[in-house]
Parts: C-alpha cells; structure tokens; sequence
C-alpha cells in the first residue's frame, strides 16, 4: 500500500474514532496528534488570507497552537454539551451520502467549511477591522458610499411638508428615468425587487443579455441615476440628494412592477 | 430630468442615527469583509485527488456511525433543528433553523440562523445564546416548510419560551407592522436603505440557501399563493411602496418601521 493511500486510510479511521468517542480527548494519542495537525493546517491555510487586512505583521501572529485551533473547531458549532447539541458531527458524516467523492474528501472537505467559519469568528474577535470602517469614508476602493449614507437618519416628524416636496420631486424623476430605461435595466430592476437571481435562466431570456452584464448595467444605471440627480442639484448637500436619489429607486421600483405584471413576457415570475 | 432646471431642495430635520447602531454595523462589515476575504479562497473544501489514489474505503463504517435523521423526534414548533445535507448537498454550511409554528399543509414556519454573529438588518434578532451558529436569527428568511422536509434534520436544542415569543414578535413586526418592544428593538440590525448596501448581497446569498430547501421537488407541490396568503413566510421585500401585491414565495425583509413612518405617497 502506497504511502498516500495509507495515510488516507488511518485519517478516515481517526475521523471515525473521534465521531464515536464523542471527544478528541477520549482518542489515542496519536488520532489527537493527527487531526489536532489537519485543524491547524486548515486554520492556518484561512488565517494567511487575511493577515494583509491586519496591522499583524506576521501571519503566524493569527494562528493558535494546533491544540487550541482543534478546540476551537471541536467547540464552534457545540449548541450544548450532550450528543444532541453536538449534530454537527453527524453533518460533517452524513454529506459522504449526497457525493459521489471519496469519504475522506468529503469528511475533511465539511470539517474545512466549518474551519472557515471557525476562521472568521477567530478573526472577528481578535483582530476586527474596525477601524478600517469609517463612517464617512467609502466602504469600498471603488465605493463612493460611506457608512453614513447607509444609514441615514429618520426625518423629523415636523418635516411633512417638505417631505412631502420630496415625494413629489421623486415621482417626477422616476416617471422620466422608468421611460428612458433599457429593457435589460428594467429586468435587472425586477430580478432584484422581487429576490430572482439574474442568473435565473428566465431573467437571462427576458434581459436577452448574460447574467454579468445585467449586473453591470445594474449598478451602471444606478450610478447614472445618483449623477443625474447631483448635476439637478448641484447646491444642495449630499444628504439631501442621496434621501432624493433614494426616494427616485423606490419610484423606479413601482414603474418596473407595473411594467412587469403589465408584461406577458414576465408573467412567469408572477406566477401563482 | 432638465439639466439646466436648477431647484433647490427644501430642508429636511433628520434625526441622528443612534450610535449603537452605527457601531453594530460597522461591526457587521467587519465580519462580512472577513468573509468575503476568506471565501476569496474557493478550494477550502477541495481536498480532492485523482480517483485512482483516493480510497473508496470505509464506507460502511462511515455510515455506521451518523445517527440517521429517521430516529429523530418529530419535527414541533420550538425546536432548533440542524439540516441534513439531504436536503441540499450545496449547503456550505451546518445549516441550523428554529421551528416557531405550526402552519397549515403540514409545515412549519421556520427560520435559519446566520452565519454572522451581527444581525445584519432589522429582520434579525440577538437571540441571546453565546453559540455563534445560534446567535442570530434570521426573521426575514423564514419561511413555511413541510414537516416532511424539515423532518430530514437532526433536532439540536429547544428554544426557551422566551426565545420563541421574541423570534414571534419579531417576525410579526416585520410581517403585520406588530409594534416592536423597546426591549428587542436594540437586539436587532439597522434596517437597509440603500439599493447597494452590500447587506442585500448576503440577503440574496442567505434566501438563495432557504430557496433551496423549498425548491426541492417534494415541497413543491405545498407551496402555493394561496397558502401564503394565509400564512405570511416572511417580511416582505418590495419595501417602500405596498402594492398590496403578492410576489412570488421568497420574501426578504423590508418593509421596515423607517418606510412606515415615510409613507407611500399613494396608500
């Protein structure tokens, strides 16, 4: 028996030995040894993708022992202490039913997808980026939005009026950018307002376009939108245009649902 | 639009954000830029070799040690149940859900837990527990599935009655408008304005997982307007404008309190 073909064959059996045992702990020396080394290796391949969003210089500086990279994974999904609040296990077994690969594969291949959340929940706790979310600057490289235009704030209650304007002012721009859309815009408008990926082969048809091009023209007619709107208004604040631009989709919104019912083409989605 | 038509906007108050909930969502960004930067490493799970080294070995003994989902206790409302990979092999994760209700057909309202320890939106709730796999409950994401899908799950914990009523109220906030206690209004999420939060991209990702569940053949004949209309499956999507219209069978959260108190201009 080849060497590879060996060790694949103790893993499965270690894998096997932990899941009846219940605990690492309970295993032999050498099954501890063993998966304690393949839970720090998974821990490690993960931690080294993101030591560059960190100030730590050096990756090893995320990566704990092997014995606490073992724990962390034993414990991260432990609902309770008794066999019930420990199901995980029987997930991480029961996907060598639903593959065609070979056990130990899919095994290992779960217990690295448990890692990752393992991973991040380390990460989360220890080393949080908070300080690179800035509420007034932009979220992302290519991002003009700013943590603060997320969330913006309620408007006062004393406002009605001029709340009011605004809503009016919406409806007005809406009703002229809903007529000079683009066909796969609007269903790109659509697939999104009522939760239909744009991968969905219907939505491919109707747009007549590949799924990342409609998600392109997406967020290309989004911005168009937003630069429309701070060209109309140049000398208003960026708050009030925003809350604007933001009123404007949501007529949008309306346009493209009246324009989908009212469309045989789409009569699908609206299927009942 | 007139381009050379230059209006001034009248003046709006606004209130300012509360900062506990600018803090939960940078917290929550934190999180999502973590996940986003480990899942940019797509063989995580990919130990595969060439077949002629990998030992279809074991097998049996493989099998012989899951506790299959048939011996379980019958699917009930106020039960944490974990999904087999049965029902989706393309679930990347343990994917646990709580059962709140009985529906009619023969399901049971039930909503997934995220993978986040932050509730992203106002359809999501703190639930208390320290587990980071239960932390959050997705209200938004529910959904009414049949018992005998949700059945193919291991049942993992019950929910205290305290856990269950909140999850209830919650769900109703979100669904009927139901008034939030001041209590659980600081346990859930900022509710999503903006179409290029990168929030929707997770909701889109998280119902795509539930969508999953409910697109497997066998739910497919249970799952009809009508039985939504009678049983809403979760908060609804099309927030800012109510048509009144039902849409198809996902539903994802939105209508939230900020649109109520802005509202449409033709309701």
């Amino acid at each position: 028996m080849s060497k590879c073909l060996y060790y694949l064959r103790s893993m499965i059996s270690h894998w096997i030995e932990w899941k009846e045992k219940c605990a690492l702990a309970l295993c032999s020396e050498e099954i501890q040894e063993q998966l304690r080394q393949f839970a720090f290796l998974r821990f490690r391949k993960l931690a080294f993708q993101y030591v560059h969003r960190t100030s730590v210089g050096n990756g090893q500086a995320l990566v704990p022992d092997k014995k606490d990279a073992w724990h962390m994974f034993e414990t991260h999904l432990v609902v309770k202490t008794t066999k019930q609040g420990k199901r995980y296990k029987d997930w991480l077994f029961a996907r060598t039913r639903c593959s065609d690969d070979a056990p130990i594969d899919v095994i290992q291949g779960g217990a690295s997808l448990i890692m990752r959340d393992v991973v991040r929940e380390h990460l989360r706790r220890e080393y949080s980026p908070n300080n690179m979310v800035s509420f007034n600057k932009p979220l992302s490289a290519e991002g003009t939005f700013t943590l603060e235009d997320l969330l913006p704030g309620d408007i006062d209650p004393s406002c009605e009026a001029e709340l009011h304007e605004y809503e009016e002012l919406a409806e007005r721009h809406a009703k002229d950018v809903f007529r000079d859309m683009e066909q796969r815009e609007r269903v790109a408008f659509l697939a999104k307002d009522i939760g239909v990926s744009l991968a969905d082969k219907a939505i491919i048809q109707l747009a007549g376009c590949k799924k990342s091009v409609l998600n392109t023209a997406y967020h290309n007619f989004m911005k168009k939108i937003a630069s429309k709107l701070i060209n109309e208004y140049p000398d208003d604040g960026h708050e009030s245009v925003l809350r604007l631009t933001m009123m404007t989709i949501s007529n949008i919104k309306e346009n493209v649902w009246n324009w989908g019912k009212s469309e045989k083409a789409c009569a699908h989605l609206f299927a009942e | 639009m007139s381009k050379k038509k230059k209006t001034k906007l009248p003046e709006l108050k606004i209130k300012s954000v509360p900062g506990w909930q600018k803090q939960r969502f940078a917290r929550w960004l934190a999180e999502w830029e973590i996940d986003k930067e480990l899942k940019l490493s797509k063989d995580v799970e990919n130990d595969k070799r060439p077949t002629e080294t990998t030992p279809q070995l074991c097998e049996q003994d493989v099998d012989n040690v899951i506790d299959p989902v048939r011996n379980e206790p019958p699917v009930r409302s106020g039960q944490i149940r974990l999904l087999s990979p049965e029902i989706s092999p393309v679930i990347d994760r343990p994917l646990y859900v709580a059962v709140l209700q009985e529906s009619k057909h023969d399901s049971f309202l039930a909503a997934p837990y995220s993978r986040f320890s932050e509730p992203a939106s106002n359809g999501e709730l703190l639930t208390g527990r320290k587990v980071p796999c239960v932390k959050v409950l997705c209200l938004w994401n529910a959904h009414s599935i049949p018992s005998n899908i949700l059945q193919k799950s291991w049942m993992v914990d019950d929910l205290s009655e305290d856990e269950k009523n909140e999850a209830m109220t919650l769900f109703k906030h979100l669904t009927e408008k139901a008034n939030l206690p001041i209590g659980l209004e600081k346990r859930v999420g900022p509710p999503i304005y903006h179409p290029e939060d990168p929030r929707k991209i997770y909701q889109q990702e998280e119902a795509e997982l539930m969508k999953v569940v409910q697109e497997r053949p066998d739910t497919a004949v249970t799952y009809h307007l009508e039985q939504k209309k009678e049983l809403p499956l979760a908060a609804e999507s099309r927030t800012p404008y109510e048509t009144g219209k039902d849409l198809k069978n996902t539903v994802s959260e939105s209508r939230d309190d900020k649109e109520t108190e802005n509202p449409p201009k033709h309701d």
